[in-house]
C-alpha cells in the first residue's frame, strides 16, 4: 500500500468531499444564530483563515518533500516512537469515534426527516460496513470513488436557481451582526464546518509528486466555500432572518420547496445522495485513524478497521438523542479543530528544527 | 472497485425496505379544514375537517372531528375510516374565520414543524365554516377539494389574492417588518368564490380587503405584474383597464429619526379595454382626463388601505423593510414596528398612461 500514489488533482474531489458533511444541512441556521443579520459575510474572513491553515500544511508538504507525517514527527529523536505509541493509539480511536457519531448524527437526521420506523443502530451499522469496504480498499479506490461520488452529487448546486425569482435582497436588511448570539463561539463552529482540509496531511506519501499538486487542496477548499456561500445567500434571501434562527435544516425546507411536476419530494433523494458525501467524510476519517494505529501494531488492515470500527460503535452506542449527539459531535469536532490547528504548527516546528541541525 | 459499488448499491437498497406504505390503504389527506366552535357544550373547541380522495369510488370522503388541539386530530380521525390517514399529500389548509381573529400561529407551528408536509402547502381563511365548505356536493364540482387548491392558484396568478403558503406565512410572521396575509375564501350557493385579502396583524386576522381593494394591494406590493383592473370611478363612469407593465418604488425620507416619511410611487401602462362613461376616448385630451381621474380614484383606494393599516397598527405592505433599511439598530428597535406606523406620513403618487383604446374608433 506504500507504494500506492494517486494522481494530485482527486485531492480536489477528497478536500471538498471530507469537508462538506451534515453541518450543511444546518449551515445558516448556525450563521443566523451566531452572527444575526447578515451573518453570510463570516464565510469570506473564516474562509480566508482556512486557506492559509491550507497554506500551512502546503509548507510543510514541500519542505519534506512528501515524507510522511510519522516519519517528520519520529525522526525527531530515536526513542520519540516509544512516548508517542499511546498518542497514535488514543488519536485513532477518537478518530473512530468521531467517524461513527457523524454517521450516526446523520442517521438520526435521515430517520427523524424520512424514515421514522428505522432503527438507527442498524443503518449505522450498514454505513460501517460500507465505511469497511472503502478503508480497507486503499486511498487510490477511496479517491476514485470520492470522484464518482462528487459528479453524483454536485449537479444538485443547479437545483438553487430554482430560488432566483423568489430571492429579496430586502430580507438583507443593512444591519450588520446585530441579534447575534455568541459571536466567538460561531467563529469556532464556522470554523468546525470546514474541517476535513486536514486529513490531506496524511496523504503526503500517496500523492504522485508533481509540480504545483497541491493547488487542488486550495481548490476543493474554495469549491466547498462557494457552496457554502450560496446557499446561505439564497437562505438569507429567502427566509426572514428570525425564520432563520428557528429553522433547524434550512437547506431541508428549501429543497422541499422545489415542485417540479415530474417530480414529488425531490428533498428526499437529494438527502439520500448526500449520504454519498457523508460516506466519504467517515472513509477519511477511518483511513486516517488507519494509517496512524499501523505505526504502533503490525496486524492486518482488515483487523485493524474492523477494531477500530467495533470500538466506534460500541462507545457511541449510547447515545441516541438529538440532543446527546449534537453535544457529543460538537465536542468532537472542538478536539478535531484543536488537532489541526496543534498537529500541523507541531510539524512545522519540528521541519525547521531539523532544517536547522541539517545546516 | 465495481464490486464494492454493487455492494453499496445493494446495501443501500435494503433499506428502502423497512419503511414500507402500501398505497392502496392510505388516506392521502388532501385539505385539513380547522374552525373554532363557537356555541354549544364544545365551546372553544376546534373542529377539524379533512377530505381525502377514495380511489374506488374516484370521489373525495370527509370525516370531521372536534378536538382540543391540532394533533389530536389525526388519532381520532384515523378511528372513523377504513384508510390510514397520512399528511404527506396535503395540499391546503382552510381556516375558519373566527378561528383566524383568534390566531392562527399555533396551529401552522406544527405544520412547519412536521418532517412529512412541505412547505408549500397554501394556506386560506374560509368565511363560515371549512366544514360545510368541504363536505356540501356540489354541482359542478367533483371534488371540492382540488377546486379549491386550484381556484387559489388561478385567482393568485390574476392577482386578485395573494398565494399564501406555509413558508411565507411564517417567513412574514416572525419577520419585524412586515405583517402576513392570507386570501379570503367563500362558499356560494353553487360553488367557491375567492373574495380578497385578509390583513394580519401578527397571528390574528385584523382586517378584510374586497376584491377590487385587493387589487390595488398588489399594485402597493409591486407583485402586479399582468391583469385586469376594474375601476369604479363613480357611479357613471367605469374602466377595465388591463395594464401591461407596473413599476413600483418606495423611498424613504428621515429626519432626525422622529419624522419619516415614505414615498409610494406607482407607475401604471396599459391598455383601456372597456369604458363606460360621459368622455369620449377618442379624444386625446379627454383619454388625459380619464388617466386622471383613475389616478385619483386609485390613489384614493390606496389611502384607504393606509387607512386601514393605520387603524389596527398593522404593516401587511412591508413598508418597515424600506425603512429599516434607512436606520441603525437601535432606532429600529425603539422604533417597535407596526406599532409607530401613524407616524409615518405615507404619500402615494399613481402615474397612469393609456397606451391604446383597442381597435375600434
Amino acid at each position: 500500500m506504500q507504494n500506492e500514489k494517486f494522481k494530485p488533482f482527486y485531492l480536489f474531489f477528497i478536500t471538498y468531499m471530507t469537508q462538506m458533511g451534515i453541518v450543511f444541512f444546518s449551515l445558516p441556521n448556525i450563521i443566523a444564530n451566531h452572527f444575526g443579520y447578515n451573518g453570510w459575510i463570516m464565510i469570506i474572513p473564516i474562509s480566508v483563515v482556512v486557506l492559509i491553515h491550507i497554506g500551512l500544511i502546503a509548507t510543510i508538504y514541500s519542505f519534506n518533500k512528501g515524507e510522511s507525517i510519522f516519519q517528520t514527527i519520529e525522526s525527531l529523536n530515536s526513542k520519540a516512537k516509544m512516548i508517542l505509541m499511546p498518542l497514535y493509539i488514543s488519536l485513532s480511536i477518537f478518530w473512530s469515534i468521531l467517524s461513527v457519531t457523524i454517521a450516526k448524527h446523520y442517521v438520526h437526521v435521515m430517520k427523524f426527516l424520512y424514515f421514522p420506523q428505522t432503527d438507527i443502530q442498524w443503518f449505522v451499522l450498514l454505513t460501517l460496513i460500507l465505511t469497511f469496504y472503502l478503508v480497507t480498499r486503499g486511498i487510490i479506490t477511496i479517491a476514485h470513488i470520492s470522484t464518482i461520488f462528487f459528479f453524483l452529487s454536485a449537479p444538485i448546486i443547479f437545483l438553487f436557481l430554482y430560488f432566483v425569482p423568489d430571492f429579496s435582497f430586502l430580507q438583507f436588511s443593512t444591519f450588520l451582526f446585530n441579534e447575534n448570539k455568541d459571536f466567538y463561539g460561531g467563529i469556532i463552529e464556522l470554523y468546525t464546518a470546514f474541517l476535513g482540509f486536514e486529513v490531506i496531511l496524511f496523504m503526503f506519501p500517496y500523492i504522485s509528486k508533481e509540480k504545483s499538486g497541491f493547488k487542488y487542496v486550495f481548490w476543493g477548499h474554495l469549491y466547498t466555500s462557494f457552496v457554502y456561500f450560496i446557499v446561505t445567500i439564497i437562505c438569507y434571501g429567502f427566509n426572514s432572518i428570525q425564520q432563520l434562527t428557528r429553522v433547524v435544516y434550512p437547506i431541508v425546507n428549501l429543497v422541499k420547496y422545489i415542485e417540479f411536476d415530474f417530480i414529488e419530494r425531490l428533498d428526499s433523494i437529494i438527502f439520500i445522495l448526500f449520504y454519498l458525501k457523508v460516506l466519504i467524510t467517515i472513509t477519511m476519517y477511518v483511513w486516517i485513524s488507519l494509517i496512524t494505529l499501523k505505526r504502533v501494531v503490525k496486524w492486518s488492515d482488515n483487523l485493524i478497521v474492523f477494531l477500530l470500527l467495533g470500538v466506534g460503535y460500541l462507545s457511541t452506542l449510547a447515545f441516541v438523542t438529538k440532543k446527546e449527539l449534537i453535544f457529543l459531535l460538537s465536542a468532537l469536532t472542538k478536539v478535531q479543530l484543536l488537532i489541526s490547528v496543534f498537529l500541523p504548527l507541531l510539524l512545522l516546528i519540528i521541519t525547521f528544527k531539523k532544517r536547522r541541525s541539517n545546516d | 472497485m465495481t464490486r464494492i459499488l454493487m455492494i453499496i448499491l445493494i446495501l443501500l437498497m435494503q433499506s428502502g425496505c423497512k419503511d414500507q406504505k402500501i398505497v392502496e390503504e392510505l388516506g392521502f389527506i388532501h385539505t385539513i379544514g380547522y374552525e373554532s366552535i363557537e356555541e354549544g357544550e364544545d365551546i372553544g373547541k376546534l373542529k377539524v375537517t379533512v377530505s381525502f380522495p377514495v380511489a374506488e369510488t374516484l370521489k373525495q370522503q370527509t370525516n370531521t372531528i372536534v378536538v382540543d388541539t391540532p394533533r389530536e386530530s389525526m388519532i381520532f380521525l384515523n378511528q372513523k375510516t377504513n384508510k390510514n390517514l397520512v399528511l404527506g399529500q396535503v395540499r391546503s389548509i382552510l381556516i375558519g374565520e373566527k378561528l383566524a381573529e383568534k390566531g392562527v400561529w399555533d396551529l401552522i407551528d406544527t405544520f412547519y414543524r412536521d418532517p412529512v408536509l412541505r412547505p408549500t402547502v397554501k394556506l386560506s381563511i374560509v368565511k363560515s365554516s371549512p366544514q360545510q365548505m368541504l363536505s356540501k356536493d356540489y354541482p359542478n364540482y367533483q371534488m371540492v377539494d382540488t377546486v379549491i387548491e386550484e381556484l387559489l392558484t388561478k385567482e393568485a396568478r390574476l392577482n386578485t389574492i395573494p398565494e399564501m403558503d406555509i413558508h411565507k406565512f411564517a417567513k412574514d410572521y416572525l419577520d419585524d417588518a412586515i405583517d402576513p396575509i392570507a386570501p379570503i375564501i367563500l362558499q356560494s350557493e353553487d360553488g367557491i368564490m375567492s373574495e380578497g385579502i385578509g390583513l394580519f396583524s401578527n397571528d390574528q386576522l385584523k382586517a378584510f380587503l374586497p376584491k377590487i381593494k385587493a387589487s390595488v394591494f398588489f399594485l402597493l406590493t409591486g407583485e402586479f405584474k399582468e391583469g385586469n383592473l376594474l375601476i369604479k370611478i363613480n357611479k357613471e363612469e367605469k374602466v377595465l383597464f388591463s395594464f401591461l407593465k407596473n413599476k413600483r418604488s418606495i423611498k424613504v425620507g428621515l429626519n432626525n429619526n422622529e419624522d419619516i416619511d415614505v414615498n409610494l410611487s406607482i407607475d401604471l401602462k396599459g391598455f383601456l379595454l372597456e369604458y363606460q362613461g360621459e368622455k369620449d376616448i377618442n379624444n386625446e385630451k379627454q383619454i388625459a382626463e380619464v388617466e386622471g381621474d383613475i389616478q385619483e380614484y386609485l390613489e384614493n383606494e390606496i389611502n384607504e388601505i393606509l387607512e386601514i393599516m393605520k387603524e389596527h397598527q398593522i404593516d401587511n405592505l412591508g413598508l418597515g423593510k424600506y425603512i429599516k433599511r434607512k436606520m441603525d439598530y437601535q432606532t429600529w428597535k425603539n422604533l417597535d414596528w407596526p406599532k409607530s406606523i401613524d407616524r409615518v406620513n405615507i404619500n402615494p403618487t399613481v402615474t397612469v398612461t393609456i397606451i391604446d383604446t383597442g381597435l375600434i374608433k
